[in-house]
């Protein structure tokens, strides 16, 4: 593979007007469009810019991680029918529409509700609403700077995982790290949880296009020189700007619905494969975190709290205790920090630290980057069944497209544990659990 | 094979590369819908006409291939080839022939997120011309 120029993409946004301190990047860090994966660049609401680019296509890509009351001795006879459920349930793979159908009227409502949309339309809990970045719902959507091409691809995804990288996870918790912590998050040891991924799907997409190719189109008129054309910009404070702004807010509430249907058919899909009720399998939602996105959030800058608008791709949040917007039953010990690995690695629970605060704007890795390409993986994988060697490894997983499989072989990603033990080496979160994958469901 | 997939570290990059610019543009075509679906399938049934423009040349290829893209995702119009009638760099004229997707018949290989302007170049060389585009999948 070519040389991955990631940190040149961290040397080009430094140039952007009005970045506060420094263009940073995570420890999973590798190649995007104009930013890279893994970067966080926080700007000043009045000199600086918005970047399509530094939020990435998939807006709000994240992930969300539900506990159970189910331990790994309840399920490990039922695993393989548990996952084959889960892949009948959740719609996933390319060009899978989901089993609701809306009218454009209706993916208006999603764009402006996000997860209480989906609660209030029976598909979850009051509960989950709290326990979801910024309670599911970015304010200041605005549907009618969405174009309709976007809305239309909106109309038949919703309650979609998606393809690629995308996947829900059946995983047990393996290792406690921190017990008082894992103690308020309601985690322990042996303990059955699903992690899903995904995102804003096409409409997601398509918003992130429309907007790129816009200011790319006016780059002329900002003054602003740009070292990569994928890094094209409007100011924060300006009309496009602002457009802009709404309408990723739109593609947020879409992926937080996305991932809340999702997480309503899992439910569904362990009570009739199990046999059991709501109440015996106690699916709790433990967190929802977004990894592609930007935000107005006050942030210390030199000793003083600043209003700023940061931006977060393949970065998540990571708040420390005492923080309010942490919710009330996290708040002692700080914000959960959900770091998936790719497919059947598992994945970690961390909690966010002051360091983070006051070094990252707040900001800790997403996941392991990439380090193999798509070709180079499927040639490594080329002659090999994916799913069987997975299964040696004890974790079942069903795909829609064998493709897909060869690309997301483990080997082609960064391993998790050298990302996480990074992070907390740094201070940025700190270690709570690992979780070990048992089952995946992959598009 | 009128193009050739470079490796990129997330997603897939293409060359393509012609004696002729309009030949690109065809080239280009077949790329974006021969990685979306099985062309073989795919007959010339349609022609629709479009006009494309651009700020220079590389621009203009990615907006013809956003152009392809929507194409796929508004209508779901298969591609198959494209016959490019008049080019400056910053217009483009060009008939796109192909048909509607029929589930019995066309095979959908992968999900093409976007078409984005990374390492976008379009050079005149000794040779012809060269091509290059990484689309997000």
């Amino acid at each position: 593979m070519g040389a991955d120029e990631g940190p040149k993409q961290v040397a080009n946004v430094a140039c952007l007007p009005g970045i506060v301190k420094a263009s940073l990047a995570m420890p999973d860090m590798h190649w995007g469009y104009g930013f890279p994966i893994g970067g966080v660049a926080a700007f000043d609401l009045e000199e600086g810019v918005i970047s399509p680019g530094g939020v990435g296509y998939d807006i709000n890509c994240g992930c969300r991680m539900m506990t159970t009351r189910l331990f790994l001795t309840d399920i490990r006879d039922r695993l393989k029918d548990l996952v084959a459920a889960l892949f009948l349930q959740v719609p996933s793979g390319v060009g899978v529409g989901g089993s609701l159908k809306l009218a454009a009227k209706e993916v208006k409502q999603v764009l402006t509700g996000g997860s209480v949309w989906a609660v209030n339309h029976g598909f979850g809990e009051k509960e989950d609403i709290e326990m979801t970045e910024d309670g599911g719902v970015f304010p200041g959507a605005d549907p009618e700077q969405v174009s309709d091409l976007a809305i239309s691809r909106g109309k038949d995804q919703l309650g979609t995982l998606g393809s690629g990288n995308h996947f829900l996870e059946i995983e047990v918790v393996e290792e406690i790290f921190d017990q008082k912590t894992a103690a308020v998050f309601g985690l322990e040891k042996g303990q059955i949880c699903v992690m899903i991924h995904s995102g804003s799907r096409g409409l997601g997409y398509q918003i992130c296009d429309d907007y790129l190719a816009e200011m790319v189109k006016h780059a002329g008129d900002t003054g602003i020189e740009l070292p990569d054309r994928q890094l094209a910009c409007a100011k924060i404070n300006s009309e496009r700007g602002r457009r802009y702004f709404s309408a990723m807010a739109c593609a947020a509430n879409y992926a937080w619905a996305n991932r809340q249907l999702l997480m309503h058919k899992t439910r569904e899909a362990f009570q009739k494969a199990l046999g059991i009720s709501p109440r015996t399998l106690g699916m709790r939602l433990l967190y929802d975190i977004c990894h592609n996105i930007a935000k107005i959030e006050k942030l210390p800058v030199d000793g003083k709290n600043v209003r700023l608008c940061v931006h977060r791709k393949g970065a998540t949040r990571a708040y420390p205790a005492g923080h309010p917007v942490v919710p009330a039953v996290y708040r002692d010990v700080g914000q959960p920090v959900l770091i998936p690995g790719d497919m059947g690695t598992g994945s970690y629970v961390l909690v966010g630290s002051q360091a983070a605060l006051t070094e990252t704007f707040g900001s800790a890795c997403h996941g392991a980057g990439r380090v193999m390409s798509r070709t180079q993986a499927r040639k490594s994988s080329r002659g090999r069944s994916v799913t069987a060697e997975m299964a040696k490894q004890g974790v079942i997983v069903i795909s829609s497209s064998r493709g897909t499989l060869q690309e997301e072989i483990p080997a082609a990603y960064k391993n998790l544990d050298d990302v996480v033990e990074v992070v907390h080496g740094a201070g940025l979160a700190r270690k709570v659990a690992k979780l070990r994958a048992l089952g995946c469901v992959k598009g | 094979m009128p193009y050739k997939l470079f490796d990129h570290t997330a997603d897939l990059g293409v060359e393509v590369a012609g004696p002729s610019l309009e030949g690109i543009y065809n080239s280009a075509a077949e790329a974006l819908f021969g990685i979306l679906s099985d062309l073989s399938a795919v007959e010339t049934k349609e022609t629709l006409p479009r006009k494309i423009e651009g700020l220079d040349h590389e621009d203009l290829l990615i907006n013809f291939l956003r152009e392809l893209l929507s194409l796929w995702n508004r209508d779901h119009f298969l591609v198959k080839s494209c016959e490019v009638l008049e080019i400056t760099p910053h217009n483009l004229t060009a008939r796109l022939s192909g048909e509607f997707y029929n589930p019995l018949l066309h095979r959908i290989k992968r999900e093409i997120k976007a078409v984005t302007y990374h390492q976008v170049s379009l050079v005149h060389t000794k040779r012809g011309w060269k091509g290059k585009f990484v689309l997000d999948v």
